[in-house]
């Protein structure tokens, strides 16, 4: 069992909660169909659900953090089987240092989610397992495939929960949200199928080559950039600005935004940790895994307004997020503005943006969650979550205060969190491509820190103004124990980043490489520097990286 | 061609005229005394069995015609003659208890029903205009009937009327049509018209486009489908999710059959013709669909958008993209059977569904209603786990492999507009409260027919390989020298 377990480990840790899912609702059938009871109890759907997530999170660190090897170059726990031979699409999944931390982060926050839910979630919990439990299973696809029709698939397979997380246990105007999310991300869809069609040309659709394959993948130099003339700038630009599209509308860029606050501010508590921690950066993890590496030259010669479309969405999240009434939307658009630093980093194609990209995907996921388990806390005691409602909450729950107190740092960038070193990476990438770049970035980070601050001393500190706030009691222990599931890791993270920087780095420089090898033109320079250059140097100065990073956190 | 291989492609149609023929009899013989209720039902499902045997048959003759290598359009016809089979041993068994509960006679319909099937099966297998024209006629008259099945009901008869008044024209323009491509060429068998017909001359292209224009009326193909929401909302369901599946469906492959075989390869005027005609069939059925209030008509809409999608095929020309929309025809068969299958089932235990709202709360009154009802329009939608998705990606997939990129664009913009009304039924099914709590049973032939749909519909969108051989790949090759080499 233990041998199976470790030969087909991708494979389990992306079925399970699916098959887990299908199997509750199996028994649930044959319960109402064989016995006077209308399906389980929904007591049995969520232990199941907690069960069978905590199960996959174990397996996700047993076998596949512990498993993994950061000497390694290239993907790792590599499985490779034919499954629509007719049409060119495979079973092809692996995990590399870009892709471990998301599934960590994903495999890690299920569970919290549905403990959460077992509380929170009123009416029909069973179906919220299962939406949970598929969704789950569509996010570790879309974060492990190495075939391209496996991430559509996977991609396409995660919007149903969504839609119906959003739609049935949202807020008052859930039905709007939750088809406003389906048409943009079936917008989304529909470009990134026309895309991978046309990339693929007939051939198909791994991304790298496979193990014993001998076709090479699409991201092989062989395929498409080795016909340099065949796929030559014209068509990198097209096929960029289908994909900027379909990622951009997902990830979002400002102004593609609208759907994301939304949707943010509408879907239930419980599941908003979840959809704003893992589901919205797909796109993101898209960006890096498709957009890169297909068309490395458009994203070279189009630099300057991409990395100013980065800061515009850094800016203007920040600046919105101070204008906020209510927690939910400022945590919608901080997440808007923290996304701006993940394009950023992308954007900036150097190796300490995408490593940054990676740690700021997983210090956003933590902290957004910690956050909105921390918000939702209080929009159960007093059933909202309007920020002038609040005013001293350090008083009567100095527990809440203080951890509010931790996340609020961790969202801010300060020194110590993880927040700090994702974010710090970027910028640094930043000042890499000119100082007028990083300069603009640290001006939005600092606005978005200003204005956290700020609704923090609105919210915990200063007199109860209130006296409904009075009596309230303080977080228990379940929720304390959430809590510090996500503040620990992100304290961790902060304190001793280089675990987590030695496994990432690697396989960035692996991508880059291959991004590299696809280039077909020479890089021109932007502002003065030559975006090629920080990439090779990267190569040389990696082990110097982690030297810096240890520097700047003495300084700090 | 041998003569027993001719006589297998006439199995399919005189089996179907045959059970016709027997149940009529039997029917006529059990004689018209009052039964009580489990009388009725025994006779019904005895009827549903001899219609089901008879076309059991039919399909069985199919498959042997395929497994012998029938030379005919790579096989088109017999596998045309198993889609459509099917699909009818499927509607039969949907409507038995509908018709019942609602003291419609089974006899009679089941008649109607394996006739209009006879027709269908003799239209697609012709080797010659005269007999598609008869074999038309007879698939469309029952099915006009069966349209207006519920006498009782003044939807019901305005449906069969619109469906009637609309299948002339049909006939006429297509009989005229072909009137006017005898005169030009002085043939009626496929492969004369097919030597005869010279480009750019207008008698020829006259004709053509009647033809075509003819074909496109029974079809319900845009411009030509305003009959079909009218007939699909107010026909009874059982008779809706018949004619909209087997009597179009057979229709579209009429279609593919006579471009195949008639039209010459690659011409530039009926690839621009079948370009219009389906960007219009996407656009106007995906928005049409945005604005409808009745699951029916909403389903039906979403039917003049799929046809145009499948016209989509006829633009590429190749084989890829006639497998493709093979099974595209196939997933949206299933998808659309087990919709209405659903609406029906409602309907059975006391639940009218008319309008959207009607859905509101099923969700929790039927999970297991509402589930299947998703997973339906998951597919016609196009959304992974279900087949609907792998025909979407295999059509898109022909139209970029041959160059059209712009056409794929409106068909995907196209989708994204759809998935929008779609999604609305799952929105009324899981997010509105219920008016009132309700539990009707589902009769165990719907159920059955509905898990059928489901489960080829899960398993097509899973695991599409096993199927796209046969109605894929296999067929493609023999299509494709049968386009390179006309009989």
């Amino acid at each position: 069992m233990p041998a199976f377990v470790d030969d087909h480990v991708l494979r389990i840790v992306i079925g399970l909660p699916a098959a887990t899912a299908l199997l509750l609702l199996g028994v649930n059938a044959l319960v109402v169909a064989l016995l006077p009871f209308r399906g389980l109890p929904d007591r049995v759907w969520g232990a199941a659900g907690i069960a069978a997530s905590g199960l996959t999170f174990a397996l996700a660190v047993r076998s596949v953090l512990l498993a993994f090897d950061p000497e390694q170059i290239g993907h790792q726990l590599v499985e490779h089987v034919p499954w629509i031979p007719s049409v060119g699409v495979s079973w092809f999944v692996g995990v590399d240092g870009i892709s471990l931390f998301l599934v960590l982060l994903t495999t890690g926050l299920v569970p919290l989610t549905l403990i959460t839910a077992w509380h929170q979630i009123d009416r029909a919990l069973r179906s919220f397992v299962f939406c949970v439990l598929v969704l789950e299973t569509g996010l570790l696809g879309v974060f492990l495939a190495l075939d391209a029709a496996l991430f559509f698939v996977s991609w396409q397979l995660t919007l149903l929960p969504v839609f119906l997380l959003i739609g049935i246990w949202g807020g008052s105007r859930r039905v709007r949200a939750a088809m406003r999310f389906m048409v943009v991300w079936g917008l989304s869809s529909a470009l990134l199928l026309l895309a991978l069609l046309a990339v693929s040309d007939g051939g198909g659709f791994a991304l790298v080559t496979p193990p014993g394959g001998t076709a090479p993948g699409l991201l092989d130099s062989a395929t498409l950039a080795g016909g340099s003339a065949a796929f030559g700038f014209v068509d990198q630009a097209w096929l960029f600005v289908a994909l900027l599209a379909a990622f951009g509308l997902t990830v979002p860029i400002v102004p593609l935004h609208g759907w994301l606050l939304d949707a943010e501010s509408e879907a239930p508590m419980a599941a908003a940790a979840l959809l704003t921690a893992v589901g919205f950066k797909v796109g993101a993890y898209g960006l890096l895994r498709l957009v890169l590496p297909l068309c490395p030259d458009v994203v070279d010669e189009w630099g300057a307004p991409l990395l100013a479309l980065s800061l515009v969405t850094i800016v203007y999240g920040s600046l919105l997020a101070a204008a906020q009434a209510d927690l939910r939307r400022l945590v919608a658009w901080w997440t808007v503005a923290q996304l701006g630093f993940v394009l950023l980093g992308i954007f900036s194609l150097q190796v300490h943006g995408l490593v940054g990209v990676v740690v700021a995907m997983l210090s956003h996921g933590l902290t957004a969650s910690a956050l909105l388990v921390l918000v939702g806390a209080i929009a159960d005691r007093r059933g909202t979550v309007e920020i002038s409602a609040f005013g001293g909450l350090a008083r009567p729950m100095p527990v809440f205060a203080a951890l509010f107190g931790l996340a609020m740092l961790s969202a801010m960038g300060t020194p110590a969190l993880a927040g700090f070193v994702g974010d710090l990476l970027i910028v640094l990438a930043g000042f890499g491509i000119a100082a007028s770049v990083g300069i603009a970035a640290l001006v939005g980070w600092v606005l978005g820190a200003a204005t956290l601050a700020w609704v923090y001393r609105r919210v915990a500190l200063g007199p109860v103004a209130n006296p409904e706030n009075r009596g309230l009691i303080d977080l228990g222990w379940r929720e304390r124990g959430i809590l510090l599931a996500l503040l620990v890791p992100l304290l961790w993270i902060g304190v001793h980043p280089n675990p987590v920087l030695r496994r990432v780095e690697p396989s960035v420089l692996e991508w880059m490489r291959l991004i590299d090898e696809r280039r077909v033109e020479v890089p021109t320079p932007i502002e003065g520097a030559a975006p090629g250059e920080p990439m090779r140097g990267g190569e040389a100065g990696g082990r110097a990286f982690g030297a810096r990073e240890a520097s700047a956190e003495r300084d700090a | 061609m041998s003569e027993t291989a001719d006589w297998m492609a006439a199995v399919p149609a005189m089996a179907a005229a045959g059970g016709a023929l027997l149940i009529l009899a039997l029917d006529a013989a059990a004689g018209r005394t009052r039964l009580d209720g489990r009388a009725t039902r025994r006779r019904g499902l005895g009827l549903a069995l001899c219609a089901t045997l008879a076309l059991l048959i039919g399909v069985a003759a199919a498959l042997a015609q395929l497994a012998s290598g029938d030379p005919r359009e790579g096989g088109l016809p017999a596998v045309t003659v198993v889609i459509v089979g099917l699909f009818g041993v499927l509607a039969i068994w949907l409507s038995s208890t509908y018709l019942m509960a609602r003291r419609l006679r089974a006899g009679e319909y089941f008649v109607l029903l394996l006739l209009s099937l006879a027709g269908a099966f003799v239209a697609v297998s012709a080797d010659r205009a005269l007999t598609l024209w008869v074999g038309l006629e007879l698939m469309a008259l029952p099915a006009h009937v069966l349209a207006g099945f519920d006498r009782g009901r003044r939807r019901s008869n305005e449906a069969a009327l619109k469906a009637f008044l609309l299948g002339a024209l049909a006939s006429a323009t297509l009989l005229f049509g072909l009137a006017l491509l005898f005169g030009a060429t002085g043939r009626l068998d496929y492969a004369g018209l097919r030597e005869g017909l010279v480009a750019g001359r207008v008698l020829d292209t006259a004709g053509l486009g009647l033809v075509l224009a003819g074909l496109a009326l029974k079809a319900g193909l845009a411009p030509f489908h305003q009959w079909a929401p009218d007939v699909d909302e107010g026909a009874p369901a059982s008779s809706a999710a018949f004619v909209s599946v087997c009597v179009r469906g057979a229709a579209l492959l009429v279609v593919l059959r006579v471009v195949v075989a008639v039209v010459p390869e690659g011409d530039e005027a009926t690839t621009a013709v079948f370009a219009v005609l389906a960007v219009l069939g996407i656009v106007i059925g995906s928005l049409m669909a945005i604005v409808q209030r009745n699951v029916r008509r909403l389903i039906a809409w979403a039917g003049v958008a799929h046809g145009g999608t499948m016209l989509l095929a006829f633009v590429c020309g190749d084989a890829a993209a006639r497998g493709a929309m093979l099974f595209y025809l196939l997933a949206v068969g299933l998808a659309t059977f087990g919709a209405i299958g659903v609406v029906l089932t409602l309907a059975g235990g006391g639940r009218e569904v008319e309008r959207l709202e009607d859905l509101a709360g099923i969700g929790q009154a039927r999970p297991g209603l509402a589930a299947l009802m998703t997973l339906f329009v998951l597919s016609l939608a196009g959304l992974p786990v279900t087949a609907g998705f792998w025909g979407k990606w295999l059509l898109v997939r022909a139209l970029v492999g041959t160059g059209h990129v712009p056409l794929a664009v409106v068909a995907l913009l196209g989708s994204v507009i759809a998935l929008y009304a779609y999604m609305r039924v799952p929105a009324m099914l899981y997010m509105r409260e219920a008016p009132e709590q309700d539990t009707p049973d589902a009769s165990t032939s719907e159920l059955l027919v509905l898990l059928i749909c489901a489960g080829a519909t899960l398993f097509l969108g899973v695991m599409p390989d096993p199927t796209l051989p046969v109605v894929g790949s296999g067929l493609l090759e023999l299509l494709g020298q049968a386009s390179v080499s006309p009989s």
